[in-house]
């Protein structure tokens, strides 16, 4: 525990702790795992374009831009997305999603060759007992598929992330070989992903505790990623749980747009490893990327979402009220920011408001 | 060869966990006191606020706070509460102390406290505010006032929700601590705030830490971010093996609550959102019709899915959309009783990849015409 300069602060050690952790890397799935989502309309390349280059203004470090395997649409966004950050040198590595089969490799690949820009393909298999039975997949039969889908894909000059689908509910024995298979085949990168959003945060620090044994294990320079959903509520804790469990980079969605209810919001991730000093990112420019996305996809911003929300910084009861005009009045804004909201509303470009007329 | 649901599930979550879930805690729903102070609904009339009180208790939540009992309002509730076996919770602000034998919370902020614990009539909490930025010396100060009063539970409410999973396990810790040392036995109530978007994982560390209520609202009502989502509270201790009841009502009262407040459930909220059992993408809706046809309902609401739908009420939607593949279409058309021609599937999949959203049926039944069309024709 530790005392700050006005408050003592109960969420020490531990924040200040993940300050002394390498660096997290960000990575952005707006773009394909969000366009999953089925209230979502995809948006047109302008605006997939435009929701690229606020990724880059937040220094989220890479984008899964698209599964080129999905058609000749998606071929072409993902092209013209690969393009923009060719030619606008942006600071965002791209990478594309695809099952661990060769039709969706190719495009991937061609992708790569016609831009001359270096993807990561994102190759995903299932890998839970549930999903094994209900496919009729066993084990020998998916090592085979891993084997030959990583060799193939660095042998087209793709990086590879291997991506096992419903982590959180496979068997350790299972993970161990699938992924020592797949780092084997030349993956650069594994990732827990826990598709079905089932994860608590214990669960997630058992399972980045594991992996991580299991990167040690094979001594090569393997990173390990973390891709949570919202289906229990549990996405923002669960991230930065793996965090905190060494996770090497996490993933998200602005709005937490994503299959069924989402993907870990984005915006939040930032949120809180900014309060907690972990990252010293500029996120004036967070509206913009919610509220961007929001236009394009019109999945809607709900009122009271932490930080973005349109009424999440309105104060209506009366006393709030009173203790902010106080603290106003005395030109300490920096005060009556903090008074009642740990998310200071400057921080993300945004301001406190106090409603015109007090509820009680 | 068949396999039960624990068979097919490796836990993870669940390795460095007790054995026996714990007792579950008294959840204290702040629905109704939540809606008054959240700035973006207009609160419904006496009969609607009677109607949500009716609505909450068929979900076996029997602790409401009501709001202030400065509020006119909350004092013509308090016989309804009563009729429905509902213990009634209200604010108790500087004033009169409600006459009604209802729960009173008292801030510690309000000096008199310890005073006007005497003159309650029904159970009385006092509400440590602000609590994760209190120091350890100001609690112990507090708690150690608390002996001598009719006082029987203290609620640490984390105004601005500051807290992390971590810090608020700790607190708990510490306050649970400090009352033994005192030889105080009384009652640990959590009241967290979304601020952070931390609010349920710090309800869930709360309770696992040694908080015995924890305090929460229907779709995060409240001020600002508002307070823990009771949806979610209840389908994560419901998953975590402590609340045991019967919770398939929770989507029909989810909805008719959301009905009598006059808000829009929105899609992707979780569980109760109706983007929650649904998808449009083919890998995962062929995956829910393998399971399908292996003959367990169990085991496609699993499959993709974190929460069982059933378990609450839901059940698995499959779209037909531009991330799509034939199994999507297979199943519209066994579910609206169509055959499944490869040439009908090809043109829907075809009408579905050039769409930039999820097909409606009628834009399905407009294909189906069209092809019977050329077919015929």
């Amino acid at each position: 525990m530790s005392q700050s300069s006005h408050h003592f602060d109960w969420n020490q050690p531990d924040e200040a702790l993940l300050g002394c952790r390498p660096p997290i890397q960000f990575q952005d799935e707006t773009l394909r795992d969000g366009l999953q989502c089925p209230s979502v309309v995809d948006p047109p390349i302008e605006g997939k374009l435009e929701i690229l280059h606020l990724m880059a203004k937040l220094g989220i470090h890479g984008a899964d831009v698209g599964l080129p395997g999905a058609g000749p649409r998606a071929v072409a966004d993902v092209t013209r997305i690969v393009e923009e950050i060719r030619n606008h040198r942006l600071d965002v590595k791209p990478s594309c999603a695809g099952r661990t089969l060769k039709v969706d490799i190719d495009p991937i690949a061609d992708i790569s060759d016609e831009t001359g820009v270096l993807l990561e393909a994102d190759l995903f298999l299932g890998s839970s007992p549930v999903r094994q039975y209900a496919e009729g997949w066993d084990l020998d039969k998916q090592l085979r598929i891993v084997d030959e889908a990583v060799s193939y894909a660095v042998k087209r000059g793709l990086e590879v992330m291997f991506v096992t689908e419903d982590t959180i509910r496979s068997h350790p024995d299972t993970l161990r070989r699938l992924y020592s298979t797949a780092i084997s085949c030349g993956a650069i990168r594994i990732c827990l992903c826990d598709t079905v959003g089932h994860a608590t945060p214990d669960g997630v620090r058992a399972l980045v505790s594991f992996a991580r044994e299991i990167v040690r294990e094979s001594g090569a320079k393997v990173a390990i990623d973390w891709h949570g959903h919202r289906d229990r509520g549990l996405d923002v804790a669960n991230t930065l749980a793996a965090v905190e469990a060494g996770a090497d980079r996490i993933h998200g969605t602005a709005l937490g747009i994503g299959e069924r209810v989402g993907n870990t919001p984005m915006e939040h991730l930032l949120l809180n490893l900014r309060l907690s000093g972990v990252i010293n990112n500029d996120l004036t420019y967070l509206s913009d990327y919610v509220e961007t996305v929001h236009r394009y996809t019109q999945v809607p911003l709900p009122e009271n979402w932490p930080g973005l929300g349109r009424d999440s910084f309105r104060v209506v009861s009366g006393d709030r009220q009173r203790v902010i005009q106080d603290a106003l009045e005395r030109g300490r804004l920096e005060l009556a920011e903090a008074l009642f909201s740990s998310v200071p509303p400057s921080l993300v470009g945004r301001c406190l408001q106090v409603a015109r007329e007090a509820r009680l | 060869m068949s396999f039960s649901e624990e068979e097919l599930i490796y836990d993870w979550n669940r390795l460095n966990e007790e054995h026996e879930p714990k007792a579950p805690p008294r959840l204290i729903d702040h629905t109704l006191a939540s809606a008054r102070l959240t700035s973006w609904l207009e609160m419904p009339d006496l009969e609607g606020q009677k109607a949500l009180l009716s609505q909450l208790e068929r979900l076996g939540l029997h602790h409401l706070c009501l709001g202030s009992w400065s509020d006119g309002q909350v004092r013509k509730l308090v016989e309804t509460a009563r009729e429905l076996d509902i213990q009634g919770w209200a604010e108790a602000p500087p004033g009169p102390m409600p006459a009604a034998p209802l729960g009173c919370y008292l801030s510690h902020r309000h000096k008199h406290w310890r005073d006007r614990s005497q003159q309650a009539n029904g159970p009385a909490t006092l509400v440590i505010q602000d609590i994760s930025r209190r120091s350890p010396s100001e609690i112990a100060t507090l708690l150690r006032n608390l002996a001598g009063t009719p006082i029987g539970s203290v609620c640490l409410s984390d105004d601005g929700g500051r807290s992390t999973p971590a810090g608020t396990a700790r607190i708990v810790a510490y306050v649970a601590e400090g009352l033994r040392r005192l030889g105080l036995s009384l009652e640990i109530e959590w009241s967290g705030r979304n601020d952070r978007g931390l609010a349920l994982a710090n309800a869930m560390s709360a309770w696992r830490a040694g908080a015995q209520a924890l305090h929460c609202a229907f779709f995060s009502l409240g001020e600002g971010c508002g307070l823990v989502a009771t949806e979610q509270l209840l389908v994560n201790l419901s998953l975590a093996g402590s609340v045991r009841r019967e919770l398939r009502s929770l989507c029909d009262v989810s909805q008719e609550l959301a009905q009598t407040l006059g808000i829009e459930i929105y899609p992707n909220l979780p569980v109760i959102g109706v983007d929650a059992f649904r998808t449009g993408t083919g890998v995962h809706a062929a995956a829910i019709m393998k399971a399908q046809k292996k003959g367990h309902e169990w085991l496609a609401d699993l499959i993709y899915s974190g929460v069982p739908a059933a378990q609450f009420g839901f059940r698995q939607i499959i779209e037909v959309g531009p991330m799509a593949g034939a199994s999507n279409v297979h199943y519209w058309l066994e579910q609206n009783g169509h055959g499944d021609d490869p040439e009908l599937v090809q043109a829907i999949l075809t009408r579905a990849k050039s769409s930039m959203k999820v097909l409606r049926d009628e834009e399905i039944r407009e294909v189906i015409r069209e092809q019977a069309a050329k077919t015929n024709g």
